[in-house]
């Protein structure tokens, strides 16, 4: 069985190595970056920043991780280590995307070992297996409007669904999402297209079904 | 927005109504998909804003800061909160012994000789290296209360007295120390819960030195922020094996409007010293030692030849005090006594052991501004030089049966934090595109080195947890994952997917905490010789059963399994004789 070759299709388009820190004036971003508008980011207070992003951010969370209070939680998390690093986090290009970054890891992180946990429990107890995507479904299923995509889009990986929701619900452009997550912009689009492919099966699956 | 995918991007702001639902024939999913996120987001509520909302972040910042540094939490408090997310059913502990005469009545493995370890799967022998015999297996303890998520070894000298096990569950996000259970025990026989003797929830303890220490935290109402709680920490400390606890009042006398925050507690023999940390209003951190004897009160200790570093953290290494200093003067201060403190310029000071390979022995130690992997080749008799990396968190290594080293690293370490990081498995994930090494936090870098020489073979940049980063490759169907030299596309080494998976975390005795399966304990007598144990999937005769915790005293292991039914029990094996 040869192995997979992606890697070096990946290594090719990306260099080797990339900062964690992006400077402001950095590379990376092209002109179409949204820069927030509150004053220059030397000058930019947190408090300001916080007032400016903390709706859509937390919003983006709690669809990504596909649970609203977790998605809050992880949101207030991240803009608590914001809040530490802001000497360093306001000098970004976009802090929003670092903040969204952090929250996710830490929302990812929750939901592992909450999924470890619960693992670990069945397999004492019953020995089934339990994975994330097994988690007791939020009662906000439904009211939402299209139950049918939001179970299509939590059929998505995590990083499929962030690319997803940073580009369709934050608009942000594809180098943005590119240097929020600390991907190439090829690894955005091509899981976009992935994501939305998949999407696209699934709701014609279930409009067939329903239909 | 010069990226918007070429559909109409404004979002109906109408509402949550039925029209949404009607989605047109026409509507592409992007379109569909960005009004459905649009109408969801609405139903998520906004984050507070304002000043007293940025007030309550940055409170959260400066309790996050002093719960990093806490001392005696550590990585056992962190352990538990690693371990038991979940609706787990809990009841409230009793005061009643649970006697060894219970524990028959729901043991049957007692005192038996584990013939069922002779064998590991892969066909490794059993028992101590170079012919000593196996070591006997006793069981001590069933169902120390509840079914429980988790439980630890907090002390085991020596390992059939003073016996201190404590259970713990985690419930409940953003909770830090729910249903934490403390067992005592003196003999191993009789055990009883010590919760009930504190004034305040424990969420950890250790051993530090002749002292337990326990530590928790007292919730109380926030004074200046209406609806939100103060976690509270306090520490306690016991000096006869938990049977009676002290918590010492530490309160600064000079100035009233100091709060007490962390408090770090050591003891050898009847002379017990603690470093506490107080702050003021304007912030400002104030750190001093005290001194008692047998548990009367402390006395402020008169430091002048040292800074004790913010957040300190009191060790005793061997028949030493030892504490240190992180900051630019970076130092460890040392003393017999507590009263006389001798700088010593070597600060190298934790080290912990990551592997379980009987021979292959990969140590992780923090020195003053550094963090250095050393390894071991020969089971630990000799520790060959550190690696030259840098000075990150460790996260995990592995070390494949070919004797190459897979290391990953986090964020960048922070000197003095080292005991707050928390350690987890690392765990393999793949999708679509990607391989993803993840640890729960962003992993910075991956390493390849040479067990034998040191010598770095590969090097990858993982940022994040969303890039596998290049080089690394990985076959779902033979699980394997295959690093690849960029320049000549050769294969340097693979790792089976098995083997990183064991990749564990620290542990003072190499084992692999949760891990179901076969394992190996390994423990030290007194002379630094080594004894292993291989188990099967067995473990214990107990199919099913998980891994909680090890430990050793220098001549016998002492576990505590989870079983398949549930409870946990502790087992003692018996090391060789010498």
């Amino acid at each position: 069985m040869p192995m997979s070759d992606h890697s070096s299709a990946a290594a090719a388009e990306r260099p080797s190595r990339r900062s964690r820190l992006r400077p402001v004036g950095g590379t990376g971003c092209d002109e179409s970056i949204e820069i927030i508008d509150l004053a220059t980011p030397t000058t930019r207070s947190f408090e300001d920043f916080y007032a400016a992003k903390a709706g859509e951010v937390g919003r983006a969370l709690a669809l990504t991780l596909g649970d609203h209070a977790l998605g809050l939680e992880a949101a207030d998390e991240a803009f608590t280590k914001c809040f530490d690093k802001w000497g360093e986090v306001s000098g970004y290009d976009n802090p929003a995307g670092w903040v969204y970054t952090v929250g996710l890891n830490w929302g990812r992180s929750w939901l592992r070992r909450k999924a470890r946990a619960l693992a670990r429990q069945a397999s004492l107890a019953t020995s089934s297996a339990v994975t994330v995507e097994a988690l007791p479904a939020e009662s906000v299923t439904a009211a939402v409007t299209d139950p049918q995509l939001r179970n299509a889009l939590m059929q998505l990986s995590t990083e499929q669904r962030s690319v997803v929701v940073l580009r369709y619900f934050l608009d942000w452009s594809t180098e943005q999402t590119a240097n929020s997550l600390d991907i190439s912009p090829g690894t955005v689009k091509s899981r976009l297209a992935r994501g939305l492919d998949h999407l696209r099966r699934q709701l014609t699956t279930a409009d067939q079904h329903h239909g | 927005m010069a990226e918007t995918p070429s559909f109409n991007p404004s979002p109906d702001s109408s509402g949550r109504d039925g029209a949404h639902h009607d989605h047109s024939d026409h509507e592409t999913v992007e379109q569909r998909v960005q009004r459905h996120l649009r109408n969801e987001a609405e139903l998520v509520p906004l984050l507070p804003v304002g000043t007293a909302a940025t007030d309550r972040i940055q409170r959260r910042a400066v309790r996050a800061q002093r719960r990093r540094t806490v001392a005696v939490g550590s990585a056992m408090a962190l352990t538990i909160a690693a371990a038991g997310f979940g609706a787990l059913s809990t009841t409230a502990p009793t005061n009643d012994l649970i006697t060894a005469d219970q524990v028959n009545e729901s043991v049957d493995v007692l005192n038996t000789p584990q013939e069922s370890e002779a064998s590991t799967s892969d066909g490794a022998s059993d028992g101590a290296p170079n012919g000593e015999s196996a070591p006997t297996v006793e069981a001590l303890l069933a169902s120390p209360g509840p079914t429980m998520a988790w439980s630890e070894i907090a002390e085991s000298p020596p390992i059939t007295s003073d016996v201190v096990v404590y259970n713990g569950s985690f419930i409940g996000l953003g909770s830090d120390n729910n249903n934490v259970v403390l067992w005592v025990s003196e003999d191993g026989t009789q055990w009883r819960p010590v919760e009930s003797e504190l004034n305040f929830r424990p969420w950890g303890l250790r051993a530090v030195g002749d002292a337990l220490v326990v530590s928790g935290t007292a919730p109380s109402p926030d004074e200046l922020d209406e609806g939100f709680i103060d976690e509270n920490v306090r520490t306690a400390y016991s000096l006869d094996g938990g049977q009676t606890w002290i918590e010492p009042d530490l309160a600064p006398t000079d100035d009233s409007s100091q709060e007490v925050g962390e408090v770090s507690i050591a003891a050898i023999g009847d002379v017990v010293i603690a470093a506490r940390t107080a702050f003021s209003p304007s912030g400002d951190v104030d750190t001093s030692l005290h001194r008692s004897i047998g548990g009367a009160a402390f006395e402020p200790l008169e430091i002048s030849s040292f800074s004790i570093s913010d957040f300190p953290d009191l060790r005793v290494i061997g028949d030493e005090l030892q504490i240190g200093s992180y900051g630019s003067d970076s130092t460890v201060a040392v003393s017999t006594d507590g009263l006389t403190w001798v700088i010593e310029p070597d600060t190298s000071s934790t080290r912990d052991i990551v592997q379980s390979t009987p021979d292959r022995l990969i140590a992780f130690s923090y020195a003053e501004d550094a963090a250095l992997i050393e390894r071991s080749t020969d089971g630990g008799e000799t520790w060959l030089a550190p690696f030259d990396l840098p000075a990150v968190n460790l996260l995990g290594a592995a070390v494949n049966e070919d004797g190459y080293v897979l290391t990953a690293f986090a964020e960048d370490w922070e000197p003095g934090t080292e005991d707050s990081f928390e350690i987890e498995p690392l765990t393999l994930e793949k999708d679509d595109l990607a391989i993803t090494v993840t640890f729960g936090s962003d992993i910075s870098e991956l390493f390849v080195v040479d067990l034998e020489t040191g010598e770095e073979i590969f090097r990858s940049q993982m940022v994040g947890d969303a890039d596998e980063g290049p080089g690394i490759a990985y076959d779902e169907d033979l699980e394997v994952i295959t690093i690849t030299d960029l320049e000549t596309d050769a294969v340097v080494v693979t790792f089976s997917e098995q083997e990183f998976a064991d990749v564990i975390a620290a542990s003072p005795l190499a084992t692999a905490p949760e891990q179901f399966g076969p394992s190996t304990l390994i423990g030290f007598t007194e002379d630094g010789t080594e004894f292993s144990w291989q188990t099967t999937e067995d473990a214990f005769g107990l199919p099913g059963a998980a891994w909680a915790d090890v430990t050793s005293d220098g001549s016998s292991i002492l576990a505590v399994v989870l079983t398949a039914e549930g409870d946990s029990r502790v087992f003692i094996a018996t090391g060789p004789e010498n």
